[in-house]
C-alpha cells in the first residue's frame, strides 16, 4: 500500500501542476511559428514530448549549434500532457482517498477535487471519441453527411460517386507492414507506405522502367514527403498499396489530388472505385439550406449577425424549419451544428456550418460547476477562520 | 462669364492664406453641434466623439493646443484654412520626413521648433507627392501580402501610409461643407443668366448651396442649346448656362461620399448615412433630407459668420431631424449623453484624485498617523466615485457589459483591484490597501489611455462576440481573477520591500494575509472565468477547450496560483516564496490579458502596437529584475545578520 502512497503526494501535486504550467507557457509561445495544431499535437496530446530547440531561442543560436542541441535533447524525452494530465488524475484520486477520508471539515476542498477529476476524466473522453467535422451548403443544396476537417479515408465502392453505399479505412490506422481487406470483395491491400504530407510523383521519362507501374488516375507512380504545414486542415497525405485480386495492378498510389476515383477490375470481372478522400460521417438528418443571411454593422465590413435558415428532415415524414446563427446552434442526439462561416459566390451564397458530436459535452459544464463552488466554499472558509484567528489573537 | 480653373476649386481649401476667423462659439452653442449624431466605423457617434477619434488619430491627443477636439474639428468643418497652420499631424519616425524632402523642424507661432513630432498641414504639404508614392507602394506590397510590411526596414513604409491616410481624412473633411462656402472665382456676369438664377443685383459671390437652388432656372435655356445642335451652334449665353451647370456636376461629382456621414437617407432604412451634400441630391426626390442638408450648409454658413444663435438653431434641427428618422437606433437618441460623458472626462479626473489619495496613503504608511490615512480616504473615495461612474455610463451607452475590449478591461480590472483593496483596507486599517488601491487603479487607468489612443473606445463587437449574457459572465469572471491576482502580487511587492527593510513578523504578517486571501478569491474567479470561457466556446465553436493562446494564458493563471498554494501546504515554499510566486503571478496576468495577442494567433488574437509590445516586454524584465534584487538583497541582510 505504502508503494501507492507516493500517488497521493501533495508534492507530486506541485511537479504536476508546475510541469502544465511549463507545457502551457511553451505550447503557447510554440504556436507563434508552428501554429495551434502543432502545438496541440506535441505539447497537448502527446504523452512524450521531445523538446526541441525552446522558441525563445530562436534567432540567437546557430542553425548547426541548434541541431546539434536537438539531438542531444531526443535523448532526454519529457513527460507530455497528456501523461501529466493522466498523473494529476491519478494524483488527485489517490488524495481524494489518502488525504479526505476525515476531510468533510473541508467540504469546498473536496468538491475542487472532484470536479477537477471530472474535467480530466471529460476531456479525456471526448479526446477519445469526440467527432469535429463540418458540412458546406448552398442554398437549396441539402446533405446528410459531415465531413472531416482533418481526418482521412480510403473510400472503396461498387459505384463511381456514391455517397450511401461505400465502405473505407480511416488513413489513421494504416501504418506499412499492415493488410486489410473489404468484405465480400475478394480484394487483399498491403499497406506499404503512408505518409501524413506528401505529393504524388510522375514517372520520369526519361526512366527505363520494366513491370507494372503503380496505379493511380492522376498518373503518379511514387510518393514524395513534404513537410508539414502548420494547419493541419491543409495536409495531403499520401499512401501506396500493394494489390491482390485486381486484374492488372499490382500497386497502387493514392493521394488527395487524384481528383476522380481508381478504378478496379476485379477477379470475377465486377468493378470498384477506391479514393482518398476526407473522412465523411453520416448525419442522423437530412439538412437543406433554404436561405442565409448576413448583415454588417452600417458602413463597414464588420459583420453583426449572420444566420441560415435550414430544414432538417428527421425522416421521410418528419421535418422541421431550423434557425441556426452566431452562438445559437442546432443540437440533435448528441450533434451539435454550428454557424462557422460563409462563402459568397457570383450567384449564390455558400454557408458552413462547424459540425461535432460529443456525448461527453456536458461532464465539463458540471465539472466547471462543482470545482467553482468547491473553490468559493474553500475561499470563503478560509476567510472566516482567518479572520476568527484574528479575532482570538487580538481578545 | 468667367470661370477660373476648376481645379482651384476642387483642389483643397478655398485658398492658403486668408486670414480664418479664430472666434469660437460659446460653450452651450458648441455643446450643441458636439450632439449631432454622425455614423462612424459602424455605429451612431456624437459629433463629439467623431472629433476626438479623429485628432486623436492624426495627433494621438484629445485635444489641440488647450482647445477641444470638438472646437478644433469645427474649425476644420466649418473654416477648413484656419487649421492649416495647427501642428496636428504626428509623425513618429522622422525618417518619413526626409523621404518627404521636408524638414524636419518647423516654424511654430514665429519659433522654430527642431524637436517636434507634429506637424502642420502647410508644412508637410510640399511632400505630399512624394508621401503620396511611398504610401502607395506600401499599400501595394500590402495588398500582395498582408505581413509584407510587418518588418523594421519597412517603418518609413508603414508611417507614410498612416500619415498619408490622416492628410487624406484632413483634407476630406474639409471639403465637407465646402458646398456652403464661396466658390472662389467664379464670377457670373451674363445678365440672361443671371436672371434664369434669379440672382439679385449686387450678388457677386456664389456658393454651390444657393445656385443648387436656383440651377433648375437654366433648364430652359440648357434645352434649346440642346435643340440647336452641338456647342458650335450655342450663343455666348447658352455657353454660359452650360459651363455652369457642368461646374456644378464636377462640383457635386469630386465632393460627393465624403466622410462625414451626417444624415440618414432611408425613412424606415437603419443603415444608409449620407454626407450633407449628398443629402441635397437624394436619389428620391426626399424632401426632409434635402432640407437636412441645406440646414446642415446653412450651420457651416452661421458657424462662419459668427452667428452663433444661428449654429445652435441648425444644429439642433438636424439632430432632430436624424433622431425622428432613426428613433429606432438607440444611439442616436444617446448622442447627447455620449456628449456629455465624454466632457465630464470621469476617468481624468479619477485619476486626480487617485494621484492625491496615493500620496496621503503612502504619508499615512510612512508616519503611521491615522489623520492623514482618514484623510486619504476622501479623494479616494471621490476617484471611486468618478471611475465607477464612468464604467457606469459606458454600460450604459453601449449596453454592454463594461469588457468588449483591452479598454474596458483596464478600466474595470482597475475597478475591482481598487473594491478588494478597500475591503483589505476596512480590516487591516493601516493606508497599506488605501496605497495599494490608489496606485493600482491609477496605473490601469493610464494604461487604459494608452488603448484608447488605438480608436473608439465603445466600438461595435463582432458578430461572436455578441452576446451579453457569455460578456458578462465568462470576462466579467475572468477580469475578476486577473484584479485578483494583480493586486496580491501587489502585495506581494509591498511584502517583499517591507523584509527588505527589517519589518518585525506583525507588520509583515497584515501583508501576507491579505496577499494569500486575494490570490484564492484570484484564483476561484480566473477558474470560474476560464471555465465560463470553455462553456462559451461549446457553446459557439463546438469545442470546450482548444489550446488557444487566450485559453492558456488564463489558464496559465489558474495553474500557477494552484502551484503556489500547494507549494506552500507542501512546505516547498515559506513566506518569500509566497511573495515571489505573487509576483509572478502578476506576470502570468499579463501574459494572458496582452501577451498572447502579441503572438498573433487563435480566435482571440487583437491588434497590437510596436510601443505596446515593448511596454508589455519592459514590464515584465522590470518585474524579473526587482524579484532577483530583493533576492539578493534578503540574501545579503541575512548573512550581514548572522
Amino acid at each position: 500500500m505504502k508503494k501507492f502512497m507516493m500517488f497521493a503526494s501533495i508534492r507530486l501535486t506541485v511537479a504536476c501542476l508546475f510541469w502544465l504550467t511549463v507545457l502551457t507557457f511553451w505550447g503557447t509561445l510554440y504556436q507563434k511559428n508552428h501554429g495551434i495544431y502543432q502545438a496541440q499535437d506535441k505539447f497537448f496530446n502527446s504523452y512524450v514530448l521531445t523538446p526541441g530547440i525552446p522558441e525563445f531561442t530562436e534567432g540567437f543560436l546557430s542553425n548547426e549549434v541548434s541541431q546539434a542541441v536537438i539531438r542531444v535533447l531526443n535523448y532526454f524525452p519529457l513527460p507530455g500532457g497528456m501523461l501529466v494530465m493522466g498523473l494529476l488524475f491519478v494524483n488527485l484520486l489517490f488524495s481524494f482517498f489518502v488525504h479526505y477520508q476525515a476531510g468533510w471539515r473541508m467540504p469546498g476542498l473536496m468538491l475542487i477535487h472532484i470536479g477537477l477529476m471530472m474535467m480530466l476524466l471529460g476531456g479525456f473522453f471526448t479526446k477519445l471519441t469526440g467527432i469535429e467535422a463540418n458540412v458546406s451548403l448552398f442554398e437549396g443544396e441539402g446533405r446528410n453527411a459531415a465531413i472531416s476537417l482533418t481526418e482521412w479515408e480510403i473510400s472503396f465502392s461498387n459505384e463511381l460517386h456514391s455517397v450511401q453505399k461505400y465502405q473505407a479505412v480511416d488513413v489513421a490506422d494504416l501504418k506499412a507492414g499492415r493488410t486489410f481487406t473489404f468484405p465480400d470483395s475478394g480484394v487483399e491491400f498491403e499497406v506499404l507506405e503512408v505518409l501524413d504530407h506528401a505529393r504524388g510523383v510522375r514517372p520520369d521519362p526519361a526512366a527505363e522502367t520494366s513491370g507494372l507501374r503503380p496505379a493511380n488516375s492522376a498518373g503518379y507512380v511514387a510518393l514524395e514527403e513534404l513537410e508539414k504545414l502548420k494547419n493541419p486542415e491543409s495536409l495531403e497525405p499520401g499512401v501506396r498499396l500493394k494489390v491482390k485480386g485486381v486484374k492488372g495492378m499490382e500497386e497502387m498510389v493514392l493521394t488527395p489530388r487524384d481528383q476522380r476515383p481508381l478504378g478496379l477490375e476485379l477477379e470475377d470481372g465486377s468493378g470498384r472505385f477506391v479514393m482518398l478522400r476526407k473522412k465523411r460521417y453520416e448525419l442522423p438528418l437530412f439538412m437543406e439550406l433554404n436561405d442565409f443571411s448576413r448583415s454588417y454593422y452600417p458602413g463597414t465590413e464588420t459583420p453583426s449577425d449572420y444566420r441560415s435558415m435550414i430544414t432538417v428532415h428527421l425522416s421521410e415524414d418528419l421535418q422541421r424549419h431550423v434557425v441556426i446563427k452566431m452562438n445559437e446552434p442546432f443540437r440533435l442526439n448528441g450533434w451539435t451544428f454550428f454557424q462557422q462561416s460563409f462563402a459568397v459566390t457570383d450567384n449564390s451564397e455558400m454557408s458552413v456550418f462547424a459540425v461535432t458530436r460529443n456525448f461527453g459535452r456536458l461532464i465539463p459544464y458540471w465539472a466547471t460547476g462543482i470545482t467553482s463552488v468547491g473553490l468559493a466554499m474553500h475561499f470563503l472558509q478560509m476567510q472566516w477562520m482567518q479572520l476568527a484567528r484574528s479575532r482570538r489573537r487580538k481578545s | 462669364m468667367k470661370i477660373l480653373s476648376l481645379i482651384l476649386l476642387l483642389g483643397f481649401f478655398t485658398a492658403h492664406g486668408a486670414e480664418p476667423s479664430v472666434d469660437l462659439p460659446p460653450e452651450e452653442v458648441l455643446n450643441e453641434v458636439s450632439e449631432i449624431p454622425v455614423l462612424f466605423n459602424g455605429r451612431v457617434m456624437p459629433l463629439d466623439s467623431f472629433a476626438r477619434l479623429h485628432l486623436l488619430q492624426f495627433s494621438g491627443r484629445k485635444s489641440f493646443s488647450g482647445e477641444s477636439a470638438m472646437a478644433w474639428m469645427g474649425r476644420l468643418l466649418f473654416e477648413p484654412e484656419s487649421t492649416e497652420n495647427d501642428a496636428v499631424f504626428l509623425i513618429n519616425h522622422p525618417e518619413l520626413l526626409d523621404a518627404m524632402d521636408v524638414e524636419r523642424s518647423q516654424v511654430i507661432e514665429g519659433k522654430r521648433k527642431p524637436s517636434t513630432r507634429r506637424f502642420s498641414y502647410v508644412h508637410l504639404e510640399a511632400g505630399i507627392p512624394q508621401l503620396m508614392e511611398l504610401a502607395q507602394r506600401a499599400q501595394q506590397m500590402q495588398s500582395e501580402d498582408s505581413e509584407a510590411l510587418k518588418g523594421k526596414e519597412f517603418l518609413v513604409e508603414r508611417e507614410a501610409l498612416r500619415v498619408y491616410l490622416n492628410i487624406i481624412t484632413y483634407r476630406a473633411l474639409g471639403q465637407v461643407f465646402a458646398y456652403s462656402r464661396e466658390l472662389p472665382g467664379l464670377v457670373i456676369d451674363n445678365p440672361e443668366v443671371r436672371e434664369a438664377l434669379q440672382l439679385e443685383d449686387g450678388n457677386n459671390t456664389f456658393t454651390y448651396l444657393d445656385l443648387k437652388s436656383r440651377v433648375g432656372g437654366l433648364t430652359p435655356l440648357m434645352e434649346q442649346a440642346h435643340k440647336q445642335g452641338g456647342p458650335e451652334t450655342w450663343n455666348e449665353t447658352q455657353q454660359d448656362a452650360m459651363t455652369l451647370a457642368q461646374l456644378m456636376y464636377s462640383f457635386h461629382l469630386t465632393l460627393s461620399e465624403l466622410p462625414l456621414t451626417l444624415l440618414p437617407e432611408a425613412p424606415h432604412g437603419e443603415s444608409i448615412w449620407i454626407a450633407p451634400m449628398d443629402a441635397l441630391h437624394s436619389r428620391d426626390g426626399d424632401k426632409a433630407l434635402i432640407r437636412a442638408g441645406e440646414r446642415a450648409g446653412l450651420l457651416a454658413q452661421a458657424w462662419l459668420a459668427d452667428d452663433w444663435s444661428g449654429v445652435s438653431e441648425e444644429a439642433k434641427a438636424i439632430t432632430e431631424f436624424s433622431r425622428s428618422r432613426m428613433n429606432h437606433v438607440r444611439e442616436t437618441n444617446l448622442t447627447g449623453k455620449e456628449a456629455s460623458y465624454n466632457r465630464a472626462n470621469y476617468f481624468g479626473r479619477a485619476k486626480i484624485f487617485y494621484i492625491l489619495a496615493f500620496f496621503l496613503s503612502f504619508g499615512a504608511l510612512l508616519s503611521g498617523g491615522s489623520k492623514l490615512r482618514w484623510a486619504a480616504w476622501i479623494p479616494l473615495l471621490i476617484a471611486l466615485g468618478f471611475h465607477a461612474t464612468g464604467i457606469g455610463w459606458r454600460i450604459f451607452l453601449t449596453a454592454r457589459p463594461p469588457v468588449t475590449n483591452l479598454y474596458g478591461t483596464f478600466l474595470f480590472v482597475g475597478l475591482i483591484c481598487m473594491l478588494l483593496a478597500i475591503l483589505v483596507e476596512s480590516f487591516q486599517k493601516n493606508a497599506l490597501g488605501q496605497f495599494a488601491g490608489s496606485f493600482v487603479a491609477l496605473t490601469f487607468l493610464f494604461i487604459a489611455d494608452r488603448f484608447a489612443a488605438e480608436g473608439d473606445t465603445m466600438h461595435k463587437v463582432v458578430a461572436v462576440l455578441a452576446s451579453n449574457f457569455w460578456l458578462s459572465t465568462h470576462v466579467l469572471a475572468v477580469t475578476t481573477g486577473y484584479a485578483g491576482v494583480w493586486i496580491a502580487g501587489v502585495f506581494g511587492h509591498i511584502w517583499l520591500i517591507l523584509k527588505l527593510l527589517g519589518k518585525d513578523k506583525a507588520t509583515l504578517e497584515k501583508v501576507r494575509l491579505p496577499l494569500e486571501g486575494l490570490l484564492g478569491f484570484g484564483l476561484t474567479f480566473a477558474f470560474l472565468g476560464t471555465m465560463l470561457g470553455g462553456v462559451w466556446a461549446d457553446q459557439s465553436w463546438g469545442r470546450f477547450w482548444g489550446w488557444d493562446p487566450k485559453e492558456n494564458g488564463a489558464l496559465l493563471i489558474v495553474l500557477w496560483t494552484a502551484v503556489i498554494y500547494h507549494a506552500r501546504v507542501a512546505g516547498m515554499i515559506r513566506e518569500i516564496g509566497l511573495a515571489v510566486g505573487s509576483i509572478i503571478g502578476c506576470i502570468m496576468v499579463m501574459v494572458a490579458w496582452l501577451g498572447v495577442n502579441l503572438l498573433g494567433v487563435g480566435l482571440h488574437s487583437y491588434g497590437f502596437t510596436t510601443a505596446m509590445a515593448r511596454g508589455f516586454y519592459g514590464y515584465i524584465i522590470a518585474e524579473l529584475v526587482f524579484i532577483v534584487v530583493m533576492l539578493a538583497g534578503l540574501r545579503f541582510f541575512q548573512s550581514e545578520t548572522k
